[in-house]
């Protein structure tokens, strides 16, 4: 009996326990701060003249800074701050920066280096970058090469940097591919030529005898594949940059044109004119076999791989108007994904994967834009006389397109084709400068 | 007998029990204020003016232009003379043995390789990203800017005050200053694949004199994707950003901020 009431007392002893801990009590929370918004703005970064051994290395040492801090200028993101303004003006590369003396001129980021050469006559370039809010180190790297290789070294340095700082994979070592265009309107030269993605090292790769139109580059070789009328019919052509050597792709009856690289090289997508209507197919460049991918009384052409090569974007009219499709990389269930207004053509897909760019044709406006793979959150990013051609850079963070500005007369005076960049948020749209009239350009992958 | 004490002695516990309960019963059924409502506004000083609503975002407000000391201000502080990178000792920062990756291979004019690009998932399409893609250009839409300013303006804020005595507690003028504080140096990812993902968030510990002393990062684990690693170094970036210190916060409550949560999310950016 006596065990009972012991328990039942100690029953009511642990509710009652219960009972006042459930009396609430003025418990301290630690305060907590959402921030959901912010600002877009290119980050103040200092880019100091590397440190040099001598006189000889001093030359390279100026030459890479520059290129480095024009890289980081010209992508938008980065704003290098003015030298004059530097309080430390030699800053050494092997120990850490005085942080107070950027952190006063109100720079973010510092990129230090030091340039100098082994017994080789080669190149040792190594920097560092610096966080100057949160005093510390975020890379760092060396690179050994010939003095003649100093200009990508340096856009080897801001690709490291931009990835660093942003996350994504950097561009500026990559090289563009377009049309170069000169003369009279109605005789106008047209040839190939190539440049660093910043117009440096600049050459023509054909003549200008035939005819070249949409180069495209190969995402795994030195190859480009473009449009000409080089043999009297039109053909879809490889191009090797390095031995200049080019070929005609496949042996079809009608033209072949528009063609394209799928993600791993080893095949041309391309449209292929049968009577009025032209018809998508894939040329295996190993064993040179065709497949037909599409087959309607419409005009389906402007293929385009998705990066993961299981599906290709194209624009056809069989709808009655131009508009956008996706299709599975065997050519089935198609899907149309382009509902806007106008006339939508050349899509590319995004080698990031997330967007697809294409040119809109709307009340008498060209517009450059993006859209998702399945046709929404469509955005418009640039618009003129004519801007067309959309090209993406390897990270997919920027595109590049041409814009023709209309001629004063019917002789063609006053009518210029000039190649643009813009970033994907719509902003820092900018000239390429080329030595003439340009159009049609392609972002080579990164260069290996 | 003693049959008779155990039954009172049964009796006053049990009583007990049933007064423990009706004293403690309403507050079982009522819930404790864990979030303060938005009630909570009518109690406490505003200030003058509430900026947290101002829109902040783009065109940047090109605030604090970059002061280029006058060549006097230079001299009286000479770069560390040349000589002083020969003599290694210089005052102990330790040179970081910094990551140098030993000789890169020299990057020849390009044998062509096989070195396709890599495949990228598809990214999930979510609400929150038609949120931020309001900051992404568009010249189609012309008056997203105002219709999501509104909408955002609109939305109840989640109140970020912790259960305290009223008159100790940051009243909500207070916090918006902070807040706006922060995201005027809080430069958003924007047009990074899937940022509205990349939410870093730290436990900050404050000096007195507002100032930031520690920022600790709480998911360091998700570092490990370049993206979101450069988000949280953007982040740390605002908080020890000295255009924006110290951050406006009453002395006589410095109790309840001497350390804090914070996440940076871009869910909302319009």
């Amino acid at each position: 009996m006596i065990r009972r009431s012991v328990f039942s007392s100690g029953l009511c002893a642990l509710l009652l326990l219960s009972a006042l801990l459930a009396v609430p009590g003025h418990a301290r929370a630690e305060l907590h701060i959402d921030i959901t918004r912010g600002k877009v703005e290119p980050m103040p970064i200092a880019v100091p003249v590397f440190s040099s051994q001598n006189s000889q290395t001093a030359q390279n040492a100026s030459d890479i800074t520059q290129v480095v801090s024009a890289d980081l200028e010209r992508s938008g993101l980065f704003k290098p701050v003015d030298p004059n303004a530097f309080i430390d003006r030699d800053p050494s590369s092997h120990i850490p920066p005085h942080y107070g003396d950027w952190r006063t001129i109100n720079v973010q980021a510092l990129i230090t280096g030091s340039v100098s050469t082994d017994p080789d006559g080669k190149l040792q370039i190594e920097f560092r970058l610096w966080d100057v809010y949160a005093e510390q180190q975020l890379t760092g790297l060396r690179y050994t090469s010939t003095p003649a290789n100093w200009r990508r070294i340096a856009h080897i340095i801001a690709d490291a940097v931009y990835k660093r700082i942003t996350g994504e994979d950097g561009y500026f070592d990559t090289r563009i591919v377009y049309i170069a265009e000169s003369g009279p309107l109605d005789h106008r030269v047209k040839r190939l030529a190539i440049m660093d993605q910043d117009g440096a090292n600049h050459r023509y790769l054909t003549d200008g005898r035939a005819l070249v139109l949409t180069p495209r580059f190969s995402p795994s070789t030195q190859e480009i594949t473009y449009f000409s009328y080089a043999r009297g019919t039109p053909r879809v052509y490889l191009f090797n940059i390095d031995t200049g050597q080019q070929e005609v792709l496949g042996d079809f009856p009608g033209m072949t044109f528009a063609p394209r690289f799928s993600p791993d090289g080893n095949k041309v997508v391309m449209s292929i004119a049968v009577g009025a209507a032209s018809e998508i197919y894939t040329l295996d460049l190993r064993t040179r076999s065709a497949t037909q991918l599409t087959d309607t009384q419409a005009i389906d052409t402007s293929p385009c791989y998705s990066p993961d090569g299981k599906q290709i974007v194209f624009n056809s009219d069989r709808g009655g108007s131009q508009q956008l499709y996706v299709m599975n990389a065997d050519g089935g269930n198609i899907k149309r994904i382009s509902f806007g207004t106008g006339r939508y053509g050349t899509p590319v897909w995004s080698p990031r994967g997330d967007l697809i760019a294409f040119t809109k044709i709307d009340n008498g406006q060209f517009y450059i834009g993006v859209m998702h793979p399945d046709g929404s959150g469509e955005r418009l990013l640039s618009n003129g006389f004519l801007v067309e051609g959309p090209t993406w850079a390897p990270n997919g963070r920027v595109l590049m397109y041409f814009r023709q500005t209309p001629a004063a007369d019917r002789t063609g005076r006053g009518a210029t084709s000039k190649l643009y960049s813009i970033d994907l948020t719509g902003y820092n749209e900018r000239e390429i400068v080329t030595p003439g009239d340009a159009s049609d350009p392609a972002w080579s992958p990164l260069i290996p | 007998m003693p049959e008779r004490r155990d039954f009172i002695y049964s009796a006053t516990l049990h009583l007990l029990v049933v007064l423990g309960f009706l004293i403690s019963l309403p507050s079982l059924f009522h819930r404790p204020i864990d979030e303060q409502p938005p009630i909570v506004v009518q109690l406490v000083n505003l200030g003058p003016k509430t900026m947290a609503t101002q829109r902040s975002l783009t065109p940047p407000v090109p605030d604090k232009p970059v002061d280029v000391p006058t060549p006097a201000q230079n001299q009286p502080t000479p770069p560390t003379p040349p000589e002083a990178k020969a003599a290694p000792p210089p005052p102990p920062p330790v040179p970081k043995p910094a990551e140098v990756k030993l000789p890169e291979p020299p990057p020849v004019p390009a044998k062509p390789e096989a070195n396709p690009q890599p495949p990228e998932p598809l990214p999930k399409q979510k609400q929150q990203e038609v949120a931020f893609d309001a900051l992404l250009k568009n010249l189609a839409a012309k008056k997203l800017p105002q219709q999501t300013t509104q909408q955002a303006n609109t939305k109840p804020q989640q109140s970020s005050q912790p259960i305290a005595p009223l008159g100790s507690q940051l009243s909500v003028s207070e916090l918006d200053l902070v807040r706006q504080q922060i995201e005027q140096c809080w430069n958003v990812p924007a047009g990074a694949r899937d940022a509205q993902d990349l939410t870093p968030e730290f436990r900050v510990t404050m000096n007195p004199d507002g100032t930031v002393r520690t920022a600790q990062q709480l998911n360091p684990e998700r570092n490990s994707d370049p993206f979101f690693q450069a988000a949280a170094d953007s982040a740390r970036r605002a908080l020890f950003n000295p255009s924006c210190q110290p951050l406006k916060l009453p002395l006589d409550k410095y109790n309840q901020w001497q350390t804090f949560t914070i996440t940076f999310d871009p869910k909302d950016i319009s």
